[in-house]
C-alpha cells in the first residue's frame, strides 16, 4: 500500500503535553507571541499559548451561542466575504461529517492580526481603527474591508462560532508576499461557570494554541484554511440527519412500545453511514442517496437543479412544498447558507428584472400611493422605480459546498400558477430612509435607510421563503419571517402569497442581536421597519384585492362561471370566509390511477391516488357509487384545505386521512 | 442511637438507573492537551532523485502522449491516487500540464493523514491548501482518509466520491509495498479495489493511464497470491506460443522449468512483474482495451539486493469503442480488437527493456544532477529546506 500507510515518521517532538494544573497553561503574551512568530525558525518549537476572551461573557458566547451546525459555517463564509475573498469553499465527508474544510482566497491574517485574533476574541479589530494596520479593514474606512466591501461581522467572534461544530480545529493562513503560513492549532474549553469563579471582567481563558510558521514559496498566494477534525458527535449526529433516518430506521435503542415506523426518508437527501461501519452508507430503497443533481453537473447547475427540485414537486402531488418535507438537514442547511450570505440570485436579482418575465410592476413610494410602473420588456425595474445601483448581487464572490455553488434560491420567473382569480405575479419595490429628524442620534441609533421588494404571488415556493426577511450588507443570519413582523390584520393566506426581501443600505446594525439571527424589537430601526413593512403589506394587500376583484367581475360577465352544486357552494362559501374573499378558488382535486401525475397545469391540485384513497368499488353501478364518493371526498377535502388542514401534511398522510373519511362515510351507508 | 438500619445510606450503595451512556458520543476529544505538535517530516525513500525520473521520463511523458490524443477543448485532466502528504505529484503536474493553459487539474487523493488525528494531518492541510491555491486546481478536488480497498464494496464512501468524479484519465497506484501483498479472493484487497476502479474505467472513452509502482521483491509477498499469478503466467505461456516465445526471447529463461522458490531474484523480479501485468491485461482485455506496457523502469529500495526489487510501470488503456463482431452477420465486421495471446507478447519486451534507474543515474552525473535539482525545486515548494535536501540526495547515487 502507499509509503505513508507503511512508514510512520518519526515525531519532532512529543505527542502530547498532559497538564495536571489546568491553570497553569503557558500563555504567552500578544507581545511575545508576535515576536516569537516573527523571529520564528523553521523546525523549530511551535510557540504555546491559551486562547483570550476579552471578558468572561464573551467566552460563554465564544462556546456556542448558535443553535445549528449551518450558523457556524454561515459565520465562516462571512468572515471570508469581510477579507475579500472572491471565493470560500466548504469540503465535508459527508455524510459522515468527520472532516470538514472551510477554504476561502482572503487576504489571509498576517502574524500580528492572528495573534490579535488569539489574544482579543471579541474585541474584534473589525470596525476599528487598528484594523487598517492589522490588514482587515480598509485604511480609510474602518467600517469597510480593505477592498472596499462594508464589513458583515462586527466583534470578532464568527471565527470561534466553530465550537458549535468543534473541539478543536487547525487556522492556516497566509498573506501576498509573505514567505511563510502561519498556522494554529487550537483546542476549545467547554465553558462552565463552575470551573472559573473568578472576575466577570478579566480576561479568561477559552482554549489552549500553538502556533508556528511553514516556509512558502508561493509568495503571491492568499487565504485562510479552517480545518475541522474533531467535529463533536452531536453536531454530526444533526449533520447526519440522524434523527430523521432513526424515525426512518428504529433507533438502536429500540423501538417504544408499541411504536410504529411509518417515516418516509426525505425526498432528497445525502444517505446516510452504516451504524457499524461509519465508512459505508445504508442503502435506501435500493439507492445510497437520492440527490436531485448529477456528478458530471457543474456547481452551479447542480444548485439549479436542487432549487428546481423543489419547484417541480408541485406537480407530484405536493402542492405547498415545506423544505422540511423534502430534504434532509444538510440539504436544507445549504439551502439556508444559499439564504444567509451574500450571493447572486439563482435567476436574477428582483431589482434586474427586464419586463420579459411577465410581472406587474409597482412602486410603493413614500407617505402614498402604489404607482404602476412600466413593466414592459426592454425596461429594467430598477431603473423604472429610480432605485440606483445601492442593493445589487455581489459579482465577485462564489461558495462552494461540496458539489454545488450556491445561489439566492428565490425565483421569480416561471411562477407556478393556481386557482387564483389574479394568475399575475405583482411585485412591489421601495426605497425608504427614515432621518429621525429630531432625536438625538445617541437616541435614535443614526438614520436608518433601505430598499425593499414585495412579490406577492399565486404560490410561494417552497412555503419556507412565505414572509419577509431582512438584509443588512446584503446578509442576513433569520430565516422569513412568515408573521411580517407581527402583521396584526388576519390576512393569513394572502400572507402566503408574499415574500419579502428588505435590503439594509443604512443604520439597522445595531438592531441585530449577537448571534446574528434575531432583532431587537426595540430598536427604533426595528420599530420603523415594522411600520413601513405593515404599511406596505396593507398597500398590497389592496392592490391584489381590487385586481382580483376586477378579474372575477370580468370572469362572471364572460360567462365562464358554471352553476354550482349545494355541495360546491357550501365550499365555496367556507373558502370565502377563510380567504377574505380574495378571489381565489378552492384547489382542484384530482383522483387518478396512478397516484403520482405531474404537469404544470395541475401545479396547484392535490393529486390522490384512487387505490390509496377510494378503494375497489364492486357491484351494481360500482362506477357511479365511485365517482359520487370521489365528488364527496373532494368536497371534503377542499374544505380541510381552507383551514389549512393539509398543509404540513405528507401526500402519504393526506392520502390517508382522506382514505379514513371515506371509510367513515361508508361505515354509515349511503 | 447509630445502629446500622440507622445509618445514612451511602450513595453509592444505592440502587442506580441503568443508563448507558457512550462518551463517544458526546465527546470528540477527551483531553484539554495543548493541541498535537507537527510531526516531522524526514526525507525519505521517494524523494531520491530517481523519483523524478518516474515523475518526469515515465509519468509526464505519458501525459503529454494521452493530451495530444485529446480534441480541442477536452482539456481537464482527472488524477485518483495515493498522493501522500506532501501531494508532490501532484504539484508537479499542475505545474507541467495546468500553470499557464486553460487546463484543469481534479484530483481525488486516498491518504491516511487525511483521518482525524493522523500523525500527518496538519502536513497534509498545508500541502491542500498550497495545491488548491493554483490557479488551475478544481476546487472541488481533494485528499479524502480511507483505506483506497474500501473501493472494493459499492456502499463505501470511497466508492461514491470516485464514482463522482470518475472515469479519471490518470490512475497512480504509487505503493512503497508490493502490490501483491494481499492475498487473493478478499472483499477488500488492492486487486478487488482495482478490479472495482476499472469497472468505473470501462467508462473511460478516452485512453488513460495506469501508473502502478511496486515493490517486486520475494519480501511482502502473501505466497497464496504468487502462486495464483505464477499459474496464470505458466497457462498463458502453455497456451499461447507466440506469448511463450516472447517471454523466453526478451527475460531468458522458462518459468515453467523451476519452480519459483529456484528462480534467481532477477528471474522472479521479471516473472512476477509479467504476472501482474497479466492479471491487468486479463481486466483490460474484458474492457475491450488495447493494453501496453508504455514504460517501465526499476530500482533497488535495498541497496544490497542482487537485483532490482521495485518497479514504476506506465500500463496504458487504449478503449477500441467496437463490440464483438455480429455473428448473425447482419453487421458488416468491424476492426477487432487483439486477443489476450496477441496483446500479452507485448508485455515480455516492456519488462525486459526497462531502465535501471540505478545504474543510468550513477553513469550519467549530469542527468542525476538534473533530477537532483528538479526534486529540490519540488520539495521546496512542499516546504522542504533545499539545502538540507541537497545535502541528504547527495549521499545516494541515484
Amino acid at each position: 500500500m502507499p509509503c505513508s500507510w507503511q512508514c510512520s515518521p518519526r515525531r519532532r517532538y512529543r505527542d502530547h503535553v498532559s497538564d495536571a494544573q489546568p491553570e497553569q497553561h503557558p500563555h504567552l503574551s500578544e507581545h511575545d507571541l508576535l515576536q516569537g512568530l516573527t523571529a520564528y525558525d523553521t523546525g523549530s518549537d511551535p510557540l504555546e499559548t491559551t486562547l483570550r476572551t476579552d471578558a468572561r461573557v464573551i467566552a460563554r458566547v465564544t462556546d456556542g451561542i448558535y443553535r445549528q451546525p449551518g450558523s457556524a459555517l454561515r459565520e465562516l463564509i462571512v468572515n471570508a466575504y469581510d477579507a475579500d475573498a472572491t471565493r470560500v469553499a466548504v469540503r465535508t465527508d459527508r455524510p459522515r461529517f468527520r472532516r470538514m474544510v472551510i477554504e476561502d482566497n482572503g487576504h489571509g491574517m498576517t502574524p500580528a492580526a492572528l495573534v490579535h485574533m488569539l489574544h482579543h476574541i471579541g474585541g474584534s479589530a473589525k470596525r476599528t481603527t487598528s484594523g487598517a494596520h492589522l490588514g482587515i479593514t480598509s485604511m480609510d474606512d474602518p467600517m469597510r474591508s480593505p477592498h472596499g466591501r462594508p464589513l458583515i461581522g462586527k466583534i470578532g467572534i464568527g471565527l470561534f462560532s466553530v465550537a458549535q461544530l468543534t473541539q478543536s480545529f487547525q487556522i492556516i493562513t497566509k498573506v501576498a508576499g509573505d514567505d511563510h503560513r502561519t498556522v494554529a492549532s487550537v483546542v476549545l474549553k467547554q465553558y462552565s461557570d463552575q470551573l472559573d469563579s473568578s472576575d466577570p471582567d478579566a480576561e479568561y481563558e477559552a482554549g489552549r494554541v500553538l502556533v508556528w510558521r511553514e516556509p512558502a514559496s508561493d509568495h503571491s498566494s492568499h487565504g485562510t484554511s479552517i480545518v475541522l477534525d474533531a467535529i463533536r458527535p452531536q453536531t454530526r449526529d444533526t449533520l447526519r440527519s440522524k434523527d430523521i433516518w432513526e424515525a426512518v430506521h428504529g433507533s438502536p435503542a429500540g423501538k417504544l412500545e408499541g411504536e410504529v415506523s411509518s417515516v418516509m426518508p426525505p425526498r432528497f437527501h445525502i444517505g446516510t453511514v452504516q451504524r457499524d461501519d461509519e465508512d459505508l452508507l445504508r442503502s435506501e430503497a435500493g439507492s445510497y442517496f437520492q440527490l436531485p443533481w448529477a456528478p458530471s453537473d457543474d456547481p452551479v447547475r447542480a444548485f439549479e437543479r436542487l432549487v428546481q427540485s423543489v419547484w417541480d414537486v408541485i406537480g407530484r402531488g405536493v402542492p405547498n412544498p415545506r423544505l422540511e418535507q423534502l430534504l434532509d438537514y444538510y440539504l436544507r442547511m445549504v439551502w439556508q447558507l444559499s439564504l444567509w450570505v451574500p450571493l447572486p440570485y439563482v435567476d436574477m436579482h428582483p431589482f434586474d428584472l427586464t419586463g420579459s418575465e411577465g410581472l406587474r410592476w409597482f412602486e410603493l413610494a413614500q407617505q402614498g400611493r402604489e404607482r404602476p410602473l412600466t413593466s414592459e420588456a426592454g425596461h429594467r425595474l430598477r431603473d423604472e422605480a429610480r432605485l440606483g445601483d445601492a442593493v445589487s448581487s455581489p459579482r465577485d464572490f462564489t461558495v462552494l459546498v461540496d458539489d454545488l455553488e450556491l445561489r439566492r434560491p428565490i425565483r421569480l420567473v416561471n411562477l407556478p400558477t393556481t386557482s387564483s382569480a389574479v394568475k399575475t405575479p405583482l411585485i412591489f419595490v421601495a426605497k425608504e430612509r427614515f432621518d429621525f429628524q429630531g432625536v438625538a442620534r445617541e437616541l435614535s441609533g443614526g438614520p436608518f435607510g433601505f430598499q425593499a421588494y414585495l412579490l406577492w404571488a399565486p404560490k410561494i415556493v417552497p412555503s419556507d421563503h412565505q414572509g419577509v426577511l431582512i438584509r443588512v450588507h446584503d446578509a442576513t443570519g433569520t430565516l422569513f419571517d412568515p408573521t411580517f413582523l407581527k402583521f396584526p390584520l388576519a390576512e393569513q393566506r394572502r400572507l402566503q402569497q408574499i415574500v419579502c426581501e428588505v435590503f439594509v443600505t443604512e443604520g439597522f446594525d445595531g438592531a441585530i442581536n449577537i448571534d446574528r439571527e434575531s432583532f431587537n424589537f426595540a430598536h427604533p430601526h426595528v420599530v420603523a421597519l415594522t411600520r413601513w413593512l405593515h404599511s406596505a403589506l396593507r398597500r398590497v394587500i389592496n392592490v391584489e384585492k381590487r385586481i382580483a376583484s376586477t378579474a372575477l367581475e370580468e370572469r362572471r360577465t364572460a360567462g365562464t362561471l358554471q352553476a354550482q352544486s349545494k355541495a360546491e357552494q357550501i365550499v365555496s362559501r367556507v373558502w370565502s370566509s377563510r380567504t377574505n374573499a380574495d378571489g381565489t378558488a378552492p384547489p382542484d382535486v384530482v383522483f387518478t390511477d396512478s397516484p403520482v401525475v405531474a404537469g404544470p397545469d395541475e401545479s396547484a391540485s392535490y393529486v390522490l391516488g384512487r387505490s390509496q384513497v377510494i378503494g375497489d368499488f364492486t357491484g351494481p353501478n360500482a362506477r357511479a357509487r365511485r365517482e359520487q364518493m370521489e365528488d364527496q371526498l373532494r368536497r371534503i377535502t377542499q374544505v380541510l384545505t381552507a383551514y389549512d388542514v393539509l398543509d404540513g401534511l405528507s401526500t402519504d398522510e393526506t392520502q390517508d386521512l382522506i382514505a379514513a373519511i371515506r371509510e367513515i362515510l361508508q361505515a354509515y351507508g349511503p | 442511637m447509630n445502629t446500622p438500619e440507622h445509618e445514612i445510606p451511602d450513595d453509592s450503595r444505592l440502587p442506580t438507573t441503568q443508563i448507558a451512556v457512550d462518551y463517544d458520543d458526546i465527546f470528540a476529544i477527551r483531553s484539554y492537551d495543548v493541541p498535537k505538535q507537527p510531526s516531522r517530516r524526514d526525507f525519505l525513500p521517494w524523494h531520491r532523485p530517481r523519483k523524478q525520473y518516474v515523475r518526469q521520463d515515465q509519468w509526464a511523458d505519458e501525459i503529454q502522449w494521452l493530451l495530444a490524443r485529446r480534441a480541442d477543448g477536452d482539456q481537464d485532466l482527472r488524477y485518483v491516487g495515493l498522493p501522500g502528504p506532501d501531494l508532490l505529484d501532484l504539484r508537479y503536474f499542475h505545474g507541467k500540464f495546468c500553470q499557464g493553459e486553460q487546463r484543469s487539474l481534479r484530483f481525488l487523493g486516498f491518504d491516511p493523514s487525511a483521518r482525524p488525528g493522523s500523525a500527518m494531518g496538519e502536513a497534509l492541510n498545508v500541502s491542500l491548501q498550497e495545491v488548491r491555491s493554483l490557479p488551475n486546481v478544481d476546487q472541488r478536488s481533494d485528499v479524502i482518509g480511507d483505506d483506497f480497498r474500501r473501493l472494493a464494496d459499492d456502499s463505501s464512501i470511497a466508492w461514491q466520491q470516485v464514482t463522482s468524479l470518475g472515469p479519471f484519465d490518470i490512475v497512480n497506484l504509487d505503493l512503497c509495498g508490493s502490490y501483491a501483498s494481499d492475498s487473493p479472493g478478499l472483499d477488500s484487497s488492492i486487486y478487488s479495489a482495482t478490479h472495482a476502479l476499472l469497472g468505473l474505467q470501462h467508462r473511460q472513452s478516452r485512453p488513460w493511464s495506469l501508473f502502478l509502482t511496486s515493490r517486486i521483491g520475494r519480501q511482502g509477498v502473501a505466497p497464496d497470491t504468487l502462486s495464483l499469478l505464477v499459474d496464470r503466467l505458466v497457462s498463458n505461456l502453455d497456451t499461447c506460443p507466440a506469448f511463450q516465445q516472447s517471454f523466453e526471447s526478451q527475460l531468458a529463461f522458462d518459468p515453467r522449468l523451476s519452480s519459483s522458490d529456484e528462480w534467481t531474484e532477477g528471474q522472479f523480479f521479471s516473472a512476477l512483474a509479467t504476472g501482474i501485468a497479466k492479471w491487468l491485461l486479463g481486466l483490460a482485455q474484458t474492457m475491450r482495451c488495447r493494453f501496453t506496457i508504455a514504460s517501465a523502469a526499476g530500482y533497488r529500495v535495498n541497496d544490497g539486493s542482487p537485483a532490482l526489487d521495485m518497479l514504476s510501470v506506465v500500463l496504458r488503456f487504449e478503449p477500441a469503442l467496437t463490440i464483438s463482431d455480429d455473428s448473425s452477420g447482419l453487421a458488416a465486421a468491424t476492426e477487432q480488437l487483439p486477443s489476450e495471446c496477441d496483446q500479452a507478447t507485448g508485455l515480455p519486451p516492456g519488462i525486459a527493456n526497462l531502465v535501471d534507474l540505478d545504474s543510468r543515474l550513477s553513469e550519467d552525473h549530469n542527468f542525476r544532477r538534473l533530477l537532483l535539482e528538479e526534486s529540490a525545486a519540488l520539495l521546496a515548494s512542499a516546504r522542504y529546506d533545499v539545502h538540507e535536501y541537497r545535502a541528504w540526495a547527495e549521499g545516494f547515487v541515484s
